[in-house]
């Protein structure tokens, strides 16, 4: 056994799950490149899950239809919820996404189909490293296209002024239903993927607890780009692992390095006028002088 | 080219736009003017669906497009861009640009991602046409910057190039020379007569500066109180009785007998003071004092920086240079908390009463400042007496002193922006527009309370729009143009100087 497959082997949920970590904070990071703050991306992965769960445990479909039927259903509820949400703004579009989270989780809870609390368990055992990494890898090209597209472009300018986007002609109601749409496609399929390597789904994995997990992937590693939130939830699902000879501190650490990135980065750690600064920063230091008036100006 | 057919708005009572009928014909450069609160940003948005009107039509190259949505308007060839600039501050000039070219292109998210030619030929072209008109209003070299360091003025002509970007055939622009200073309001000027001549386009503007206004214009509109009082060539309207009364206001009250001259140091002393925002000085060496007992006008146009002015007085601009004296005490650059501590009560532009608090309760945060011994008590102290006593002063207030202070009218609403004031025993009252989008009659109430408080001894500094009510008021007026005081006088002097009229008119 070479070094390389000793160490997936010893670390294999813990990289598959970064993965799927990864393409949630994609589907969250999709929603607030148009300015949206959607928390229902837990929900939409749980019912991605469930559907995939189902379709292969019981009916024994082949992996990638079931995912793809997850992903699907995700999608129709996205946009059937997004509709109606859209005409809230900020937190109120977060509070009613995350009552939408609420109602999956209880749905989920007393269906007979889902299992009711124990949830489905014994699901096969089909994703591995390739099936993750793949589905993010098309992800992260897609987005990577999506960022330099007229779409792109059309849900940064609803980001940045509403009113100027419809002046400048953009169909803010499409876009942002379009936005919706990816991120329930990126959540269903996460979740779908999630379930065939921990082998089961319960309602908790809806939760309230888990929408914010989510946001904070992306906060952490900043929405100025997609490789931000990738970062971000790689980094937060390795870190506890990496600090749990920290014990019961484990978590204070974690809270301390959220408050610190929140409060000295606003903008995440991946972040284009971060790496601008420091390239400044570093150009002024080469010159051997700094020049206080122009950060202020800056500022 | 565009044409509207008694198009209103109401909000709640008010009628914004009242009854509005006007056509603007193809090529030509009409301007759209009247003073503050006239309805002129809200017949824009009406025009171009960012609000529906309660009645009217608007036709536009020959169909009709009442009650469109904003993006269809655009994507029909009429661009817009908005008096408190609305750039996507967070892209490089350039990109605010690019997205303009969003209706010229159609490339999909699948052309984008797959990478398609229409994708890449579509980007490639609305770059270059992008870097053209950047260049075209004098932009290439500030093509990287993000919109939000770039200075106002630039931020303006970045609108102007994001508007021309979606190709239309009617450009509205709403204050483009807002925050220009003189050479760049000539370098707009000659834009904006390229466009029509070189690019073919149709120009609707809204401008308080009436250099620009009467310069550049085939037509004028004038509006006030939500209807046209006015139409026709600059001299004409420049001439129009109404129109020149709609700016200097009519002759309401009797001028006030000139009282005599007072002693000792003056309530507020300014003293060649500079100030501004992050994108530039605003006043320049700016003196001014107000005598105790006195009531001091400033007047002067639309961006003249008579509010900011009052801003700085209050501590919310720090000046840059000069001194600012409170009875003798050196305020420059206090925080606003303490300079209400000294006697200033700001009665700012728009009222801005708390619009979710009663009318007592608003009343009571009026004191909040005040630390004198009585001022509450077990049954009501100082504070509750002042209140009651404010009350009686304003009948159309205590009727109505349990209702959310939202609800009031303008006139209602301005009544109590000044009893909130009054509430922290100022020695000096400032008074931001106090009858800014009020019917006459309520003017008349309004400017009688100014009185009434002046003769119980506060000083009063008003800034005024209706200059020719504010001199008939005040003592003595200052008057401000481009932030410079170009003219200061016995009030009464003031009036019908042409000095006065040149500033408001051109």
């Amino acid at each position: 056994m070479t070094a390389v497959t000793g160490f997936y082997a010893a670390y294999s949920t813990l990289i598959l799950f970064s993965g799927v970590a990864a393409l949630l904070a994609l589907s969250i990071y999709v929603t607030l490149m148009a300015g949206q703050l959607s928390l229902g991306n837990a929900a939409l992965a749980a019912i991605g899950g469930y559907t995939a769960a189902i379709l292969t445990k019981t009916y024994h479909t082949a992996l990638w239809p079931a995912l793809f039927a997850g992903a699907a259903l995700a999608t129709a509820v996205a946009v059937l919820i997004g509709i109606p949400c859209l005409r809230l703004r900020g937190i109120y579009l977060a509070i009613a996404t995350l009552a939408f989270g609420e109602v999956v989780r209880v749905a989920a809870l007393n269906l007979p189909i889902t299992g009711g609390a124990l949830g489905l368990v014994g699901i096969a055992p089909l994703v591995s490293f390739r099936h993750v990494y793949g589905t993010l890898a098309v992800a992260a090209v897609f987005f990577y296209r999506l960022e330099r597209s007229r779409t792109g472009r059309a849900l940064a300018a609803i980001r940045e002024d509403e009113a100027a986007a419809q002046a400048m002609g953009i169909r803010i109601t499409a876009y942002k239903v379009l936005a919706f749409a990816i991120a329930g496609w990126l959540a269903g399929l996460a979740g779908g993927l999630a379930v065939h390597f921990t082998y089961l789904i319960n309602p908790a994995q809806a939760s309230f607890g888990e929408a914010v997990t989510i946001l904070t992937y992306a906060v952490f590693g900043g929405t100025g780009t997609f490789a931000g939130p990738i970062f971000g939830a790689v980094t937060l699902t390795v870190l506890p692992e990496a600090l749990r000879f920290l014990k019961e501190y484990r978590l204070l650490l974690d809270g301390a390095i959220l408050v610190l990135v929140t409060t000295y980065l606003p903008n995440g750690v991946l972040h284009p006028v971060l790496g601008g600064r420091v390239a400044a920063a570093a150009r002024r230091l080469a010159r051997g002088r700094g020049s206080p008036q122009r950060e202020m100006r800056r500022a | 080219m565009l044409e509207t057919a008694g198009l209103s708005r109401t909000f709640g009572g008010l009628r914004a736009v009242d009854g509005v009928s006007f056509a603007v014909r193809e090529g030509e450069i009409m301007g759209l003017i009247g003073p503050n609160g006239a309805g002129k940003t809200t017949l824009f948005n009406l025009i171009t669906g960012f609000l529906q009107p309660t009645a009217g039509r608007v036709r536009f190259r020959g169909e009709d497009i009442t009650r469109w949505s904003p993006d269809r308007v655009t994507a029909r060839g009429m661009a817009r861009t908005f008096q408190n600039i609305r750039l996507f501050r967070g892209m490089a000039a350039l990109d605010n640009v690019v997205v303009g070219g969003h209706v010229q292109t159609g490339a999909t998210l699948f052309d984008a991602v797959l990478g398609t030619p229409r994708h890449r030929r579509e980007e490639r072209e609305i770059r270059a046409r992008a870097v053209e008109l950047l260049a075209l209003v004098g932009l290439a070299d500030r093509a990287a910057v993000p919109a939000r360091s770039l200075a106002y003025g630039d931020q303006r002509r970045v609108e102007i190039a994001r508007a021309l970007a979606t190709g239309p055939r009617l450009l509205l622009l709403d204050e483009p020379a807002a925050g220009m200073n003189t050479a760049e309001t000539q370098a707009l000027m000659g834009l904006i007569r390229r466009l029509r001549d070189d690019h073919g386009l149709t120009v609707l503007l809204i401008e308080h500066d009436m250099k620009l206004v009467m310069g550049l214009c085939d037509r004028i509109v004038v509006l006030n109180f939500g209807r046209t009082i006015a139409e026709g060539a600059p001299d004409q309207v420049r001439r129009d009785p109404q129109v020149i009364e709609a700016y200097l206001g009519a002759h309401t009250a009797r001028p006030r007998e000139a009282r005599p001259g007072t002693s000792g140091p003056p309530v507020l002393a300014v003293d060649r003071v500079t100030a501004g925002y992050a994108a530039g000085d605003v006043l320049h060496d700016v003196s001014l004092d107000v005598g105790a007992g006195q009531i001091v006008t400033l007047i002067g146009a639309n961006g003249a920086g008579k509010t900011t002015l009052l801003r700085t007085i209050s501590g919310l601009v720090r000046p840059r240079r000069g001194t600012i004296r409170l009875r003798g005490t050196p305020a420059g650059g206090m925080s606003p908390d303490r300079v209400v501590g000294l006697g200033v009560a700001h009665v700012p532009e728009g009222r801005q009463v708390l619009a979710r608090m009663t009318v007592l309760d608003n009343l009571r945060a009026g004191a909040y400042a005040r630390r004198d011994a009585d001022a509450v008590g077990w049954r009501g102290g100082a504070i509750a007496q002042d209140a009651d006593a404010l009350l009686a002063r304003f009948p159309e207030l205590r009727a109505r002193r349990r209702q959310v202070a939202g609800t009031l009218s303008g006139g209602e609403q301005q009544m109590l922006a000044i009893a909130r004031g009054l509430m922290a025993r100022p020695t000096l009252l400032m008074l931001d527009e106090p009858s800014l989008g009020l019917a006459p009659r309520i003017v008349e109430r309004i400017f009688g309370i100014v009185r009434e408080v002046n003769a119980d001894g506060i000083s009063i500094l008003l800034v005024e729009q209706n200059a020719q009510l504010a001199l008939e008021t005040a003592d003595r007026g200052y008057v401000l143009e481009t932030g410079r005081i170009v003219r200061q006088d016995r009030a009464d002097r003031l009036l019908g100087d042409e000095a006065v009229r040149r500033a408001y008119l051109g």
